[in-house]
């Protein structure tokens, strides 16, 4: 076998090698070659060097700093759920306010006119209305929130 | 292959145990340990922070020695952890599955916050030269303690002849030799073919090569 490329020490040395009659080749070629085992010692070396030591450990107050960090920082989905959240309580406060209201001022306009029909044809009117502005109010917060 | 001028470094064995220390998992976080790094950031995505935690305790140390390896400065280092994290709470949704995994994503945040933030304060950052770390064997030293200084300097050779490595070669040379990472991930963390990194990892290899026999050879 000619000698392995430097790639190729690469990839045994980092047990990278795909297929194991590959992996046996290459090893073998090593176990007798001087000049490929030197360069796989020196691979060796190199990564013993860059070992992890003790110093290595990140701080131990580490996540406590990140946590300090991001309090108040929500991420982006968060923040949009969040939005979502608030539109739909909006959309559902303003679906019993709207209808309630123009139904206290149908009742209002009743009263003072007189009447029981006057009042409940008002009442009436004011409930359509609500209901043909809903859809268009749910479809612009919709629009909103995203 | 030149076989006189080759790194010859002893490992550091009273740092190997440091290694092996279990991650604690205590009251509500013990459930989420087991959730895979998809599952956890999908939950950090909605603001959870225990699932933040164990992200983070899953992955703070690796990443850590490799920004204190390109940092240099264990300062620095925290700082740029610090900052990496923090993009990761506030960027979770902007993983995507479909392209890759949370690991090589993680690692592309803090190699990416390196970069940035190398490339700001490069100009201002002081030069340490291994001269001035004080390692000098001691004249009456015991055989194990002169090895483990000798590895210690031998170490700081290595470490300084990497920062004087073009970055994409030291990225390369730092991510690898970590073992969190295949080439094929690294490929992904950087954006670079497999073929170009174990190439730019042997130009390296070739240039620490020769930093390390001159500085050797200055040091006797």
């Amino acid at each position: 076998m000619s000698h392995p490329t430097p790639g190729d020490l690469l990839l045994l040395h980092f047990g990278e090698v795909e297929g194991e009659r590959a992996r046996v080749a290459l090893s073998t070629h090593l176990a007798r070659c001087p000049r490929c085992g030197v360069a796989l010692a020196e691979l060796e070396a190199l990564e013993r060097a860059l070992a992890p030591g003790a110093t290595d450990a990140p701080p131990l107050d580490g996540l406590d700093r990140v946590l300090r960090r991001v309090e108040g920082m929500r991420p982006a989905r968060a923040r949009r759920d969040r939005g979502r959240r608030a539109a739909g309580r909006g959309r559902r406060a303003a679906g019993v306010v709207l209808p309630s209201l123009v139904a206290a001022m149908g009742a209002g306009v009743a009263v003072h006119l007189g009447g029981l029909g006057a009042a409940l044809a008002l009442f009436a009117a004011g409930a359509l209305v609500t209901l043909a502005l809903a859809p268009v109010l749910v479809l612009e917060s919709q629009r909103r929130s995203s | 292959m030149d076989a006189t001028a080759t790194l010859s470094l002893p490992m550091l064995p009273a740092l190997a145990g440091a290694l092996d220390e279990p991650v604690p998992s205590v009251g509500s976080l013990a459930p989420l340990a087991t959730h895979s790094d998809r599952a956890l950031l999908e939950r950090v995505s909605h603001g959870d922070q225990d699932a933040f935690t164990v992200l983070y305790r899953r992955y703070a140390r690796p990443v850590f020695g490799v920004l204190l390896r390109m940092a240099g400065q264990r300062a620095l280092a925290e700082e740029w952890l610090q900052e990496a994290f923090t993009r990761v709470w506030l960027g979770a949704e902007s993983h995507d599955p479909s392209r890759g995994e949370v690991k090589p994503w993680i690692y592309t945040i803090a190699l990416n916050t390196a970069r940035t933030e190398l490339g700001r304060k490069r100009h201002r950052t002081p030069h340490v030269s291994i001269d001035d770390l004080g390692l000098e064997l001691p004249s009456d030293g015991a055989a194990e303690i002169s090895g483990r200084l000798d590895a210690a300097r031998q170490s700081a050779v290595v470490a300084e002849a990497l920062r004087e490595l073009p970055d994409f070669m030291r990225e390369v040379v730092i991510l690898r030799c970590s073992r969190e990472l295949s080439f094929a991930e690294i490929s992904e963390v950087t954006g670079a073919p497999q073929g170009t990194l174990k190439s730019r990892f042997h130009r390296a290899v070739a240039a620490l090569r020769q930093t390390v026999a001159r500085r050797q050879g200055v040091g006797r």
